[in-house]
């Protein structure tokens, strides 16, 4: 399997300067566990659920007070379409993280968690 | 052929129309081709004569009494999979303004979540019968891609408050949403009788 066959294309992209609030209402209303930040333009940082409660939550700061970009993760770590799944699997494991980029040159085109891995695995049981 | 191979036959039938129904769904609201929805209509029509066929079958004999309940629900569940995808094809043909379509990778995942778990559950339906494991690992998947369009809809309905619409657009444009994820509802459904049936038998 290979990373654009597993991706997950949804991809919220936020302000840099919304509060984490607000983030934490996208995330709830859009039923998602990430959203991308820009910060620049073709630089973005990524902000998971994880950010939110290390970053903000568990050191007791006001979310109304933070804003996103103070507490989005950069640089993305972000893989090749033709990746194998093998070798983003690696890349999580080595970079301690959950959630790597797919790209196509600049372009980021989708997203891969663990989720995503176990349902490509489970569904190519079955077809 | 036996009564019970006949009933067995014409349930995968009704399933393979159901992924074509949802293949051709997929590409009338890609394409935006209101034509190719009357073929989805032509197709649930066919899935009905099959259910008729198959009650028939059924209320001639075939399989034990205490059988019959669940494999005519198992019917009548496969049959909801074509009713719904029309359903979402009618309301979609009745959308003036497919504005809403714009770059939405949404709506285009659950026509194919909705294709993959009618494939999954046509490839399979057979094997199942043989290898109730398998069913319980399908059981699985289908939950999970059913929670994932559940997710998306309400992702979509979320963005669509915020849009400007006029007020049958809108009534039709979220009845074809609703539609739209159902599919997966009413499969995962199907997957819950068949179990019943699977264990029954």
């Amino acid at each position: 399997m290979r990373a654009e066959e597993i991706m997950n294309r949804r991809l919220e992209i936020v302000d840099p300067n919304i509060t984490v609030l607000e983030v934490i209402e996208k995330i709830v209303n859009k039923r998602i566990r990430s959203v991308l930040v820009k910060l620049k333009e073709k630089d973005y940082g990524v902000i998971t659920l994880r950010d939110i409660v290390y970053r903000c939550l568990v050191r007791g700061i006001d979310p109304k007070n933070l804003k996103a970009y103070e507490i989005a993760s950069k640089p993305l770590v972000t893989v090749e379409k033709e990746t194998s799944v093998e070798e983003i699997l690696a890349i999580m494991e080595r970079a301690k993280i959950g959630n790597v980029f797919v790209r196509e040159g600049d372009k980021i085109l989708g997203s891969i968690t663990f989720m995503d891995v176990m349902s490509g695995y489970l569904v190519s049981r079955l077809l | 052929m036996r009564a019970e191979e006949r009933v067995i036959e014409n349930i995968r039938k009704m399933l393979s129309l159901s992924l074509s129904a949802c293949e051709l769904l997929q590409k009338a609201v890609l394409e935006k081709n209101k034509m190719l929805l009357e073929e989805v209509s032509r197709i649930e029509r066919e899935g009905d004569d099959l259910r008729r066929n198959t009650a028939r079958q059924i209320y001639k004999g075939a399989f034990l009494p205490y059988l019959r309940s669940n494999i005519l629900r198992l019917v009548e569940d496969v049959d909801d999979i074509l009713n719904t995808a029309d359903k979402a094809g009618k309301y979609f043909r009745k959308i003036e303004n497919l504005g809403f379509l714009e770059n939405s990778i949404e709506i285009e995942r659950i026509l194919e979540l909705n294709i993959l778990l009618c494939r999954i559950l046509s490839k399979n339906f057979i094997e199942f019968f043989k290898n109730p494991e398998k069913l319980g690992e399908a059981m699985i998947v289908v939950r999970m891609l059913e929670k994932e369009a559940d997710n998306l809809k309400h992702s979509i309905l979320e963005d669509l408050r915020r849009k400007q619409t006029d007020f049958w657009d809108g009534i039709f444009t979220f009845n074809f949403i609703e539609s739209l994820e159902e599919i997966s509802d009413v499969v995962e459904d199907t997957m819950d009788t068949l179990q019943v049936v699977v264990l029954s038998l």
